[in-house]
């Protein structure tokens, strides 16, 4: 396998050997945590020619192991000013595999924008990108298959990347349709790729696919491991049967059952009539408008979480709806009409911005008196403007939850009704009810960065920050490994979570082990160097807080589900919770 | 009493008497015992805090969910 570093500043391409053995388990987000820590000072300008973009793939990426072909994406964020991983589904980084690539470091910034292309043979290459230039990134993606041809893969940004939107992300294109629909979404990633000028990156079908090497003896253990995964995969009910059907959006049950799919702002109010976007709902309109379930994102993805939504004349709208988009655009904002809900996925997938960053900022403009909760059409309008100069939110939306929330002067408020932490906005989890969430976006290298962590479970025997020092671990192996819908199957698997720690070992070249205590040890490793690159930049433990500190309505404000506001690490223990309420038959 | 019945799930179980709510979601639980958050006779069990402190009594009602992180 190779390195690629690319110099924009003087659009010089260079191979190196990637040595695996140099890097031990780590893939995707332990790659990148390594490559910032060896290429970027903490201190940079995210924005600047010294913010180094890595592409990398996993650790299993071009193996039999399904869902091993994520992407990862890693710079300094913009948004953050921390460390960022943010990864993706797709076919970009299966194309990467075929093409001998394990990673890409693009470095410097170029005059005048570009793409970078690898041709059938390897050979890369940088682009005009002049005509592409204010193109979003359906129309893009169509123009560059129709360029070269249908089965290229392209990690593109749209206009949001273009203005250096700091919530904006790169968006992928899904395995077998193209449609870029697969986001890299958070921390801003697209803002440092826009800032690069580079435009896209474009990979084609490789001529000579490269194969990972294995003795047949290695081939056929692994083989026999992999049958453990995907027994573990197809045998769970949430990734054998439920997402298949109705993709990541079936946690809308979940969570509006329980009370923590957040409403109007996060108010922790229960949401009344969730089941209008729950799972009956959301499939009868998806199929009844002629949409498709069951797609795979990336090559070998044997989860098939994916889907294609039609509005209700029919017509293609939006594909890769995600439970975080349908609650953050939907209940968030008061909405429950799933053909509005699509249509600012689709818009924010084609500018390729973040639905949740962009979900929580328009749920704080709403609680503002800025538009009324419940008016899909402003908040579609207010979308549309993020580029017009000449409207007073649209270019501010554009920098995501935190800087509509500096604008309207929210900390001078005594509480502060933001749903931010380290700048970066909350996943779709009232972390009043899941509390684990928040611990993980207080206390996680990336912020409220549901897919860099998430305490969400109960873990025998350990206090509430040792669980969530351990969750935090154990998401950043998965994040080098596979996506984490697979993962959530495989980790809690007695047969699967022993095997893929052994297929890791294969690939290594061990005769034996790892044990399974790799999966912690390996994940520590990689949240060390994030750690510690923050606290270089000047992000340290002492600011685990919430938008706006001790004021944030989160601390203060209970939810309903739990009669309880969230509560910290720092505030010690959680007191108790109330009585649960009495049976019938109770005290006779 | 020697064992409690409970539904879990909608399904009737039993357990030994003095059974904790993180025993019950290692016998019962269709999705595995972490990716879950439960509720217990219609009240949300804080997930990471307290359910080892939880000790299920006879007719008690507890619904576990999958947790599905999506973005």
């Amino acid at each position: 396998m190779k390195i690629l570093k690319v110099d924009l500043s003087n659009r010089q391409i260079h191979e190196e050997e990637f040595r695996q053995q140099d890097y031990g388990f780590f893939g995707g987000r332990g790659l990148v945590a390594r490559f910032l820590t060896d290429y970027c000072a903490p201190t940079c300008d995210p924005l600047g020619p010294d913010n180094p973009l890595i592409f990398a793939t996993g650790y299993f990426s071009g193996t039999i192991l399904t869902t091993s072909n994520r992407l990862s994406i890693g710079a300094k964020s913009p948004l953050t000013g921390g460390i960022k991983e943010s990864n993706s589904g797709g076919n970009v980084a299966r194309a990467m595999t075929d093409q001998g690539v394990k990673l890409i470091m693009v470095e410097g910034q170029s005059e005048d924008w570009v793409y970078l292309y690898i041709d059938p043979e390897g050979n890369a290459q940088l682009l005009d990108a002049a005509p592409y230039v204010g193109m979003n990134t359906y129309p893009i993606g169509k123009a560059l298959r129709e360029k070269y041809n249908d089965r290229i893969a392209v990690a593109a940004i749209g206009t949001a990347g273009e203005h250096l939107g700091l919530v904006s992300s790169v968006m992928c294109s899904e395995f077998n349709t193209g449609i870029p629909c697969r986001g890299a979404a958070r921390g801003g990633m697209g803002a440092v790729m826009g800032s690069k000028k580079l435009k896209a990156l474009v990979i084609d079908r490789a001529a000579r696919p490269y194969k990972i090497t294995m003795t047949p003896e290695q081939d056929k253990e692994f083989r026999e491991l992999n049958k453990k995964i995907v027994a573990a995969v197809t045998s769970n009910p949430l990734t054998g049967q439920t997402m298949p059907l109705y993709g990541s959006a079936a946690g809308v049950d979940t969570t509006g059952k329980m009370g923590a799919l957040p409403y109007k702002n996060f108010s922790g109010e229960f949401t009344p009539d969730w089941e209008r976007i729950g799972t009956v709902q959301w499939r009868k309109n998806l199929i009844d408008h002629g949409g498709k379930s069951t797609i795979p994102c990336q090559p070998g993805c044997i989860v098939r979480c994916s889907n294609e939504y039609c509005d209700q004349h029919g017509n293609y709208l939006s594909a890769g709806i995600e439970y975080e988009t349908v609650a953050l655009c939907g209940a968030n904002l008061g909405i429950f009409d799933t053909d509005a809900i699509c249509t600012l996925d689709r818009l924010c997938d084609d500018y390729g911005m973040d639905t949740i960053d962009i979900g929580c900022a328009l749920g704080v403009m709403m609680d503002q008196g800025i538009m009324a909760f419940g008016d899909s059409e402003a908040a579609i309008a207010m979308v549309r403007t993020m580029f017009d100069p000449d409207s007073q939110w649209g270019p501010i939306l554009k920098n995501g939850c935190a800087a509509v929330a500096d604008a309207l002067g929210v900390p001078r408020q005594q509480i502060q009704r933001v749903p931010v932490s380290k700048r970066q906005a909350f996943a779709a989890y009232d972390p009043r009810v899941i509390r684990g969430y928040g611990l993980s976006w207080e206390r996680g290298p990336m912020g409220a960065d549901h897919t860099s962590g998430s305490a969400a479970t109960y873990i025998p025997n350990l206090t509430p920050e040792q669980q969530t020092d351990y969750s935090l671990a154990v998401t950043a192996t998965c994040d080098c490994f596979m996506c984490l819908f697979a993962w959530s199957a495989v980790n809690y698997n007695k047969e699967a979570r022993p095997a893929i720690c052994r297929m890791a070992g294969i690939l290594a070249g061990m005769k034996e082990g790892p044990d399974m205590s790799m999966i912690d040890s390996n994940g520590r490793a990689i949240l060390q160097l994030e750690y510690a690159f923050n606290e270089k930049a000047g992000i340290t433990h002492d600011q685990d807080r919430f938008y706006g500190g001790e004021s944030n309505y989160m601390y203060h404000v209970p939810a309903a589900a739990t009669k309880s506001p969230y509560w910290s690490i720092q505030k010690g223990p959680l007191p108790p919770p109330p009585p649960p309420p009495k049976k019938e038959g109770d005290g006779k | 009493m020697s064992e409690i019945r409970v539904t879990i799930c909608g399904e009737p179980c039993r357990l030994a008497a003095g059974a904790t709510l993180a025993q019950a979601i290692e016998t019962y639980s269709p999705y595995g015992q972490e990716a879950v958050i439960c509720r217990l006779n219609g009240q949300m069990v804080r997930s990471i805090d307290d359910t080892e402190a939880h000790v299920l009594r006879d007719g008690d009602v507890l619904e576990i969910y999958p947790l599905i992180i999506g973005g």
